[in-house]
Order: structure tokens, then sequence, then C-alpha cells
């Protein structure tokens, strides 16, 4: 019976082993069909393509759209963000609302990190205007918390570069919540 | 070169070289900057690679020019596009090759030679990697020498990679699944002791005692207790090859109950209890084994080494038995299998696995979520799992993206387009007018009233002449005293006036107090006026000059977007056609690896549902003839 069994067997592991248990781990260097490497590299060069027009493609979207002599950009950084946890801005610029963001968990995180985000682009004639922001989520102590920041500026034949920047106190163990010009 | 450095420090982890380069939380000087962090930390790489092209083109980034060029490397490093990487960060390294700390340009180097061997290119990684230069951190060392022996590996030189995991630092995931990677080549060379020296320091690993390190769970659901397992089978069936069934068991029984591989470890325990004669042991493992999914390919397998056993410990009615099982699995598995072959959209499929991705920006390190207890995943997990499919489907969903990226700019082409054309019927319909007002407004004509007025000022001053800035009432009160005046002079001698004369005296007096006593404060406003005046015609100059400079410029820059629009337009036509080529393409191929694991699957089963009829055969054969043989 054991000569039969292990022919069975030596049958049976060369069908099974090699494919199932040998199977390298994801460490190990792939070997790539040529089909898949000359298909990705077709791949990375339409991306590179893509990437140059859309480059081409940004620049003039802005140039048409929001032209620097009436080009208002508000922008949104956080600087540690301990005393406040952000979940929507409402912007209103010369008493009108002109945007209302809500914040995902991820956005917020990048904003902690340092990202800065381009919160709206307004085109707006040369002189004086307000802004007004309104900053709504939760204050220290996980409580519901509203604030607003008003701001004056004068809109010039420049671009106008503004920053909305919410900061932690840590003498008042509050946040503060600013607006200033980008120089 | 101090803040690029510091700004970009690198952060050193033998988890991943492609977090290499991302930058630590920094303050942000530029905007534009801070918004291409922003979407790096999203992990939008492809927004954060426009972002950040569109502001060095737009020379938005004075602050970070040296750190926005490092950014862009590892932007594209972590977008998949290798190439774009290294040739951005050969131009950073030329430019700042004597400023650049050693560890940083090392960590790049690190970073693209990992991509390059990932992604399959064996020699080019090679060739990244002789550009190391010390100093090295630890970290570096430990990073270099596992890309070194996986290269050796694939290169067939085992002793080599060997002998470079032995220099290894620290005790990482990573370095095990290379020193796994060797010893399953090892073992298929021939080479059954070396692989399993290699083995077997991975299968001894205690998960529990490590769980602080590694995040374990009792479902055997972490990556470390399943390489463990992976080991401890390996092992198994090294041993069980040459017959060392004691050996061999030993193995078996340290695969994790509750693992993804304990299936494979109970076939091998049976196979272990025959070879040591003991079928019935054999028969209650595989008889376990067989209560689990019949798409597991070990247990397919039971099925028919139960029949077997059992025939061949003379019990030929439970081997009839289960030969018959074993032959109405077979059919209703391999009925699945022809459905799913005839029946499945595998586009659709695909589609599905990408649509399940939240970010299609993610880069190569993407991996899709694949269930194994899906409909499909229990067949061809395997090649799901595999790089080519994950490879092929990387591409398939950045494919996708571009798409949808390409036929969004066709149609905000067309808006554009209309927004250029309205803006043109604008500008022509008020150019005449504008115009005019232009010429109205000549700046030498204001300036030269400006002048007369500022000299007439000079004049009243130096002979502070008070009447000149009589008011407009002053004024009439003024005319009106004149013609009193003129009127007493016509009468005078021809009777008494001296009452009317007195009267006009006092207020021709009361006015000129009035006017010499505010004559100062008068003097004072009207200078501040003409100031006044210099700065609306200062600004009114600049609106002029500027409204002049810019009608024409109008004019250039709407001929100027019509001409890219329409060059544009016909390049992202053309683009998106190229995208849906390789759209198709990569669908097929999916398809393709899809369809052929299935028919591999299906030809695995045939072949065990041919042993299993061939064995019944034999069964009902011998049972034919034996009662003529008994007589």
């Amino acid at each position: 019976m054991q000569i039969g069994m292990r022919r069975f067997l030596a049958g049976v592991l060369s069908l099974l082993l090699l494919p199932v248990v040998m199977a390298e781990e994801n460490a190990s260097m792939p070997v790539v069909s040529a089909e898949v490497r000359s298909l990705g590299e077709q791949v990375d060069n339409l991306k590179k393509e893509v990437l140059d027009l859309n480059r081409d493609l940004f620049v003039l979207e802005e140039a048409l759209l929001f032209p620097a002599t009436t080009q208002t950009t508000i922008f949104l950084a956080i600087n540690s963000g301990v005393f406040f946890a952000l979940d929507a801005v409402e912007l209103k610029i010369n008493g009108k609302v002109v945007t209302h963001y809500l914040y995902t968990d991820r956005e917020v995180a990048a904003l902690a990190k340092g990202g800065v985000q381009k919160l709206h682009v307004e085109n707006l004639r040369s002189g004086k205007h307000e802004l007004v922001a309104l900053f709504t989520g939760k204050g220290p102590n996980g409580r519901d918390y509203r604030r607003a920041a008003s701001f004056e500026f004068e809109k010039g034949l420049e671009a106008k570069f503004i920053q909305l920047k919410i900061s932690d106190v840590t003498a008042t163990e509050q946040p503060e919540f600013t607006i200033s010009t980008w120089e | 070169m101090r803040r690029l450095v510091i700004g970009c420090l690198l952060l050193c982890s033998a988890m991943s070289s492609l977090r290499a380069a991302e930058p630590l939380p920094q303050a942000v000087k530029d905007p534009f900057y801070g918004q291409v962090l922003f979407d790096f930390y999203q992990k939008n790489y492809f927004s954060a690679i426009t972002h950040l092209r569109a502001a060095q083109h737009q020379k938005r980034l004075p602050h970070h020019a040296g750190e926005a060029e490092l950014l862009l490397g590892s932007l594209y490093l972590s977008y998949g596009m290798q190439k774009n990487a290294e040739t951005s960060f050969n131009q950073l390294l030329e430019r700042q090759s004597d400023s650049l700390d050693p560890l940083l340009r090392n960590r790049i180097w690190l970073a693209l030679a990992e991509i390059y061997k990932t992604r399959g290119y064996g020699a080019k990684a090679e060739e990244i990697l002789g550009r190391i230069s010390t100093p090295l951190s630890p970290e570096q060392q430990d990073e270099k020498r596992l890309l070194e022996a996986t290269l050796l590996n694939h290169q067939q030189r085992y002793s080599d990679a060997a002998v470079v995991l032995t220099d290894f630092k620290r005790d990482t995931l990573e370095r095990d699944y290379v020193q796994y990677n060797l010893a399953m080549q090892q073992i298929r060379q021939g080479h059954e002791i070396e692989g399993r020296q290699l083995l077997e320091p991975l299968a001894r690993f205690d998960v529990k005692s490590d769980a602080e390190r590694f995040t374990f769970d009792t479902t055997g659901g972490s990556e470390r207790s399943a390489l463990r397992d992976k080991a401890n089978i390996a092992l198994g069936y090294s041993y069980l090859r040459r017959e060392q069934f004691a050996q061999a068991r030993v193995w078996f029984e340290q695969v994790g109950l509750h693992g993804p591989f304990v299936s494979q470890a109970l076939l091998g325990l049976g196979w272990v209890e025959v070879g040591l004669g003991n079928g019935a042991t054999a028969l209650s493992i595989w008889l376990s084994l067989t209560q689990r999914s019949a798409a597991e390919p070990a247990v397919l397998e039971g099925l028919l080494a139960i029949p077997y056993t059992f025939a061949q410990l003379g019990d030929r009615r439970q081997a009839a038995d289960h030969y018959k099982k074993a032959i109405n699995i077979y059919n209703s598995e391999l009925n699945v299998l022809q459905g799913i072959i005839s029946g499945m959209d595998f586009v659709a499929l695909a589609q599905e696995l990408v649509d399940d991705s939240s970010n299609p920006e993610a880069g190569w390190q993407w991996r899709p979520e694949i269930n194994s207890s899906a409909m499909l995943g229990p067949y061809i997990y395997q090649v799901m799992a595999g790089y080519e499919f994950q490879e092929t489907l990387r591409n398939y969903r950045d494919l996708l993206f571009l798409d949808k990226n390409l036929l969004r700019w066709q149609s905000d082409l067309d808006v554009y387009e209309a927004m250029v054309d309205t803006r043109q019927a604008a500008y022509e319909e008020r150019l005449p007018k504008t115009q005019s007002v232009l010429a109205t407004l000549d700046g030498n004509s204001l300036q030269q009233q400006r002048y007369r007025h500022a000299k007439r000022l000079e004049d009243i001053e130096v002979v502070n002449d008070a009447s000149a800035l009589a008011a407009s009432d002053e004024q009439s009160l003024m005319a009106g005293l004149a013609r009193i005046e003129a009127r007493l002079k016509r009468l005078e001698g021809s009777e008494d006036l001296s009452e009317q004369r007195r009267k006009y005296e006092l207020l021709k007096g009361m006015l000129l107090w009035q006017l010499e006593t505010e004559y100062p404060a008068r003097l004072w406003q009207v200078k501040r006026q003409l100031e006044q005046l210099d700065e609306v015609l200062v600004k009114s100059d600049q609106q002029r000059r500027s409204l002049t400079a810019a009608l024409p410029r109008i004019s250039n820059d709407l001929t100027l977007y019509r001409q890219v629009i329409k060059i544009t337009r016909s390049q992202v036509v053309g683009m998106h056609q190229q995208a849906r080529v390789l759209v198709q393409q990569h669908e097929e191929h999916l398809k393709q690896l899809m369809m052929t694991a299935l028919q591999g699957t299906e030809a695995r089963i045939k072949h065990y549902q041919g042993q299993a009829l061939f064995g019944a055969a034999q069964i009902y054969d011998r049972a034919l003839h034996a009662p003529r043989e008994q007589q």
C-alpha cells in the first residue's frame, strides 16, 4: 500500500505544492510580461501628456475665469488645531454668501499637516470689500463652537490672496481665527 | 539649502521606501505650495502634480522653489511615474549636488530603486542602487540590503542573496518576505536544506509575543502571522516531499487554526499520517477538511484522497461512496465555473474593483480590495492578488481617471470657446464707446487745468486776496454790494444818502471781515483740495493708461485664447482616443487573466474529476469481478 500511496502522493504534491504553497511573497521582484510592460509604458506616456495638458489648461482656465485684475483667492490654513476641530466654513463677501464648505476627516488631516486649501476664488472690482468667515466645529472640550472673523480689504489691479488661519492660543487654551492678506 | 533639508526631511521607515520623500509639516510661505501639500497629504497625486507644475509655470513659489522640485519628484514617484521621477531628481541633484544632504540624496535613490524593482525593472534598479554613496543611516543600509537581496534572488544568485540578508540589522516584515522568497527559490532549485534553514526562523516566529510590534488578531489576519503560517506550510511540504513524515507533521501542526492556510495544513497532515501508516487518522483529518469550502484547492484535493485511502484500506463501499460524493462536488464546482466563464461580465467586474477605490488619484501603491469569499474570489484569488493583475488593474484605474479628466476638458473647452466668443462680441460692441470716453479723459488737458488752478492759488496767496476765495453766496453778496456802491455814487449830491452809505459800509465791512478771518482756513482747504485733485489725477491717469494698454491686449489675448483652445482641443481629442484604446486593451487583458485563471481551475477540477471517475471505475470493476474470483 505504501508504494502506491507514495506514488499518488508525489503526483498530488506536484499539482498542489508548486502553484499554491511555493508562491513568492509580495516583496519579490515580479516577472512582468512583455504585454503588461508595453501597456504600462503606454499608460505612463499618456499620463505624462495628460499632465502637461492639465497644467496648460489649468493656467488657461484661470486666465479666462479669474484674470489677475479681478482675481481674489481665499486660502485656509490650520496651525495645530488642538483647541478647534473644523467642520465647516461659510464665506460672505460684501454681505453675500459665496461658499459654504464642509470638511472631510481626510481634508482636516491634510490641513493639520500643513496643507493649505484654496477655499474660494472670486472676481472682484478694484476698491474696498468686506470678507466675513464663519467657522463651525468643535471647540475646547468637544463643545460646539462657532466663531466669525471679518476683514476689510482693498482690491487693486493685481491678484489678491487672502488667508484665513485657525491657530491655537496656548495661554487661553482657545482657538484664534484670523484673516489677513497673503503677501 | 538647509531649509530644503529640514523642510523635506525624509521619513526613514523600513516599512516603505516610498514614503521617503514626504515633507514634514512646515510653515508654508507661498499659498500655492500649501495647496499642493493639501493635495499631496490626501494622496491626490494627479491634482498635486498639476497644481505644482502650474504654480511653477506661474512663478508662484518664490519661497519654496527647491522644496517644490523635490516634492515634484516625490509626487511622480507616488503616482507611479518612475521615469519622470528620475528625471526630476536628476535635475534637482545636478543643480544642488554640492549642497544636498548625502542622506537625502541616498533616500531619493533608494525610493527610486524600490519602485523600479517593484515594477520589474531589475537592471534599472541595480543601476540606481549603484549611485548610492556613503554615509547611509542604519535604516538606509537595511533598505539597500533588502533591495540587493531581492535583485540577487532574481538573478538566481541565492548564496549571495543569503549573505546580504545575514548582514541585515533589524527585524522587519520586509526582510522576512525577502527571506521567504529566497527560501522558496532555494527549495525550487533542489537546495532543500538551505531553503529550510531560511524558513525555520520565520516559521518559529512567536506572533503573540510580538503583538505590540505587529497588529495581531486571533483570526490570523495579520501579515506577520500569515507569513509564519506560509513558512510552516512550506517546511511541512518540503519534508513531506522527502518522506520525512515526522518532521513534516511538526511544521503542519504549527499552522494557525483560524488562518487562511489551515486547509493546506490539514491536507498535508493527512498525507503525513498516510506516510506513517495511520490511514484512519488521515481519513479523520481529511473528512474534517472536506467540511470547508469546496472552492479551496486543498479541499478539492482532499475529496480525492479520502476514497483513495478507503480503497487502500480495503473498504470498497466507503471508497465508492466517497468517489461518488467527490464526483458530485466536482460536477457542481465545474457547473459553477462554466457558468461564470460563459456568463460573467469581466469588464463590469474590473470596473467594480476600480470603483471600490475611494480615491482614483491614489498612487501606484493602491491595492484593490479583493474579497476571497466573493463570487470569483475562491477560484482566481491567486491571480487577482498577483502582480500582473494588480498592475494591469492599477493602470486601468488610472486610465479611467484620465478618460474622465479628458472628457471634462472636452466639455469645458466648449464652454471656454463660447466664453471667448461672447467676450469678443462684447469687446467689439464696447470698443468705440470706450475709445471715445478715453479721448475725453485726455491726461494733458486735465493736468493743464490743474496747473491753472495751482497758479491762480499762488497769485491769491501772494497778495492775500481773501475775496478770491469767497464762496458763491459771498460772491453774490459782493456783487450786490458793488451794485449798491455804484448806485450810491450815481445818486451822490442829489439827496442825503448818509444813512444808506453807513449801512453799505457796515455790510461791506462785515463781509470783508468774514472773508479776511476765514481766509487762512479757506486757503488751507483749497490747498488740500488741490492735493486730493493730484491724487485723483494720478489714479485716473493710471486707469486711463491701463485701459488704453489693455484694449489692444484684450483683443490679442482673446485671439490667443481662441488659438490655444483650438490646438488644445485637438490634443484632448487625440489623447482621449488614445485613452479609450488603452482602456479597451486593459479590459481585454484583465479579462484574459481572469479567464485563464478560471480555465486553469476548471482544468484542475476536471483532472480531479477524471481521477475520481477512474478510481470509482476501478472499485466497481473490482466489485464486479470479486464474486467471480471468489467462485
